[in-house]
């Protein structure tokens, strides 16, 4: 049971980062490069999650992907499957959570690249869309590396929005953490122990992986 | 075809407008320096002809080509303006090599290497392709940046503040080999600055602005040594600009009160009127003892009120009945055994005290 948990949390944690990198490197690049009046607004919006309970999240999350709500009803009428206690139930749950865990990160990695290069470049001939790809990627890339990796191992530890969206079916959404859950509810302490110790271990070398290879690859 | 670039620019902010109108030829190494104080708006202009900002009122044209004009709604993005643009601070690209960053926006064919390298060997950069531009020196990092902008044969030149990055000594150095490198590279340039000897340095032509606005404009000496009035005498940096009183004119060489100094100088100005005079540190002779018979109009007896370094030269700040600055140098001071509170001569010409009428 806890190589199907660990091998669904893995999809989970990889799949988020996969669609959090897709969506939120153009998000962030609008909001560092682009500086309009209410941008404050949208990057408020992005942030809730940090403040938020997990809870209240997954609450909201449910009640739009579920058949009566706005998203959920759409797609049920469209492929005739419900979203919630679904695989992808959870991973749209779990993108919208981890949204500011990786964006955060990319607009910091995009502020810092200075607008000056990026003008030389385009004073050189070299398109738009070049120089993001030559000039901003690799010199944002510890930012983005960052925003990869923190939504990674907090996907990995995901517990609230998860339990609320998905519900707690093994093989299906039942997560590490819900395992940990789980088997805490069923008084079966060992098993839960060696679960968390497990869980600790990879947040603590994701993390060491992060400073480190931000140590590295601090510009000049 | 008009062989020249034509610049109609104007930009509001709050609290004040940046207007600009000239013209450029296009044609060889011609170079005009936009020169004024920071924040006239010199920059935003030179930013304006690369494309970089969109002006809200504009009319940029090379030769018989429009790069922007807002009426029409007309902008051609930086790309397609084909110019080289060099940065104040150079804006290398931290994470590429010397080789990288010069070849950079050449198109990835066999030439590529061949054109780096020998641009590389002209800039006197041979040895360094592998190098990062954090190695570099001041002076090499922006040998690199012009050699960035100039590889791809560029139409027109832009320079930023070309030396403000360096420290002093370098400058100097710098300022002789930027010249050369700008005159082999034989393209028209526009060139930011607001130190005098930049310009002098670097262009045949100037457009001298303050407060958004043109004050004047034309060739270098005659902007640097005729300035049309007492803002712009100041901007391009005349030592001695003191206010003094036509007193007669005769075979028009008027005589001018200045303090207690009576000066002769070349003026249309009317007996009566309240003058301006400008004049260069460079132009003022300094002598020991009686200079005898001499072509010089004005022989001005004073005191030394200070002596300092400055670069190669020293500057003389003199007591002639108004104060008077002249730069020598070291030799001069040496052989005059120039020091604070010696009494000497000072020579002007006539033709030198440029005369402005007083508001």
């Amino acid at each position: 049971m806890i190589w199907e948990a660990a091998w669904l949390t893995l999809r989970l944690a990889f799949w988020t980062t996969v669609w959090l990198t897709v969506l939120g490197i153009p998000l962030a690049y609008w909001i560092a490069t682009r500086r309009y009046r209410w941008t404050f607004l949208l990057e408020a919006f992005l942030s809730l999650p940090i403040v938020l309970p997990p809870t209240v999240v997954g609450f909201y999350v449910l009640m739009a992907l579920g058949p009566r709500g706005p998203l959920g009803g759409a797609w049920f009428q469209a492929t005739g499957t419900p979203i919630p206690f679904t695989f992808t139930g959870i991973l749209v749950g779990s993108i919208l959570f981890n949204l500011p865990f990786a964006v955060r990160p990319f607009i910091s990695g995009f502020a810092s690249v200075d607008r000056r290069l990026v003008e030389a470049s385009w004073s050189l001939g070299v398109s738009a869309p070049r120089t993001f790809l030559h000039v901003v990627v690799p010199l944002a890339w510890p930012g983005i590396l960052t925003g990869m990796a923190l939504a990674f191992a907090h996907t990995i530890g995901e517990f609230g929005v998860v339990l609320m969206v998905g519900g707690n079916i093994p093989g299906v959404t039942q997560t590490l953490s819900i395992l940990i859950y789980d088997e805490v509810q069923a008084l079966n302490y060992a098993a839960a122990h060696r679960t968390a110790l497990g869980l600790l271990t990879f947040s603590f070398a994701v993390l060491c992986a992060i400073f480190s290879s931000q140590r590295r690859m601090m510009p000049i | 075809m008009s062989a020249t670039l034509s610049v109609h620019f104007e930009k509001r902010y709050p609290d004040t407008t940046i207007r600009a109108q000239f013209e450029q030829e296009t044609t060889g190494y011609r170079a005009t320096a936009l020169f004024g104080p920071s924040g006239c708006g010199k920059t935003t202009i030179l930013r304006a002809v690369a494309g970089l900002v969109r002006p809200e009122t504009a009319r940029i044209d090379w030769q018989d080509e429009c790069w922007t004009d807002t009426q029409r709604g007309l902008h051609i993005p930086p790309q397609r303006r084909r110019v080289g643009f060099l940065f104040q601070d150079y804006a290398l690209f931290p994470h590429m090599t010397v080789e990288q960053n010069i070849g950079y926006g050449l198109p990835h064919n066999a030439d590529r290497r061949r054109a780096v390298g020998a641009i590389m060997e002209r800039f006197q950069l041979s040895g360094m392709n592998r190098r990062r531009t954090h190695q570099l020196s001041g002076g090499q990092q922006q040998r690199v940046a012009l050699a960035r902008a100039v590889v791809r044969r560029p139409r027109l030149l832009l320079l930023d503040e070309p030396l403000s990055a360096l420290d002093m000594n370098t400058r100097q150095q710098v300022r002789r080999e930027l010249r050369a490198l700008l005159i082999a590279a034989n393209m028209p340039a526009l060139i930011v600055t607001h130190d005098p000897l930049e310009a002098m340095a670097l262009a045949d032509r100037v457009v001298v602005m303050k407060d958004g606005a043109i004050r004047q404009q034309g060739r270098v000496e005659d902007v640097f040594s005729r300035p049309v009035d007492l803002a712009v005498a100041n901007i391009v940096g005349v030592e001695t600009v003191q206010r003094g009183e036509v007193l007669d004119i005769t075979n028009g060489i008027a005589q001018i009160r200045v303090g207690t100094a009576v000066l002769r100088a070349v003026t249309r100005e009317p007996v009566g009127r309240i003058v301006d005079i400008c004049i260069r540190a460079e132009d003022v002779m300094l002598f020991r003892g009686d200079p005898g018979r001499t072509s010089a109009q004005n022989v001005l007896k004073g005191n030394v009120a200070s002596v300092y370094p400055e670069g190669p030269l020293f500057r003389v700040l003199l007591d002639c009945g108004f104060p008077l600055t002249a730069l020598i140098s070291k030799q001069a001071k040496l052989d005059l055994d120039i020091a604070e509170g010696e009494s000497i001569t000072a020579l002007i010409k006539a033709p030198a005290i440029h005369v402005i009428a007083g508001k």
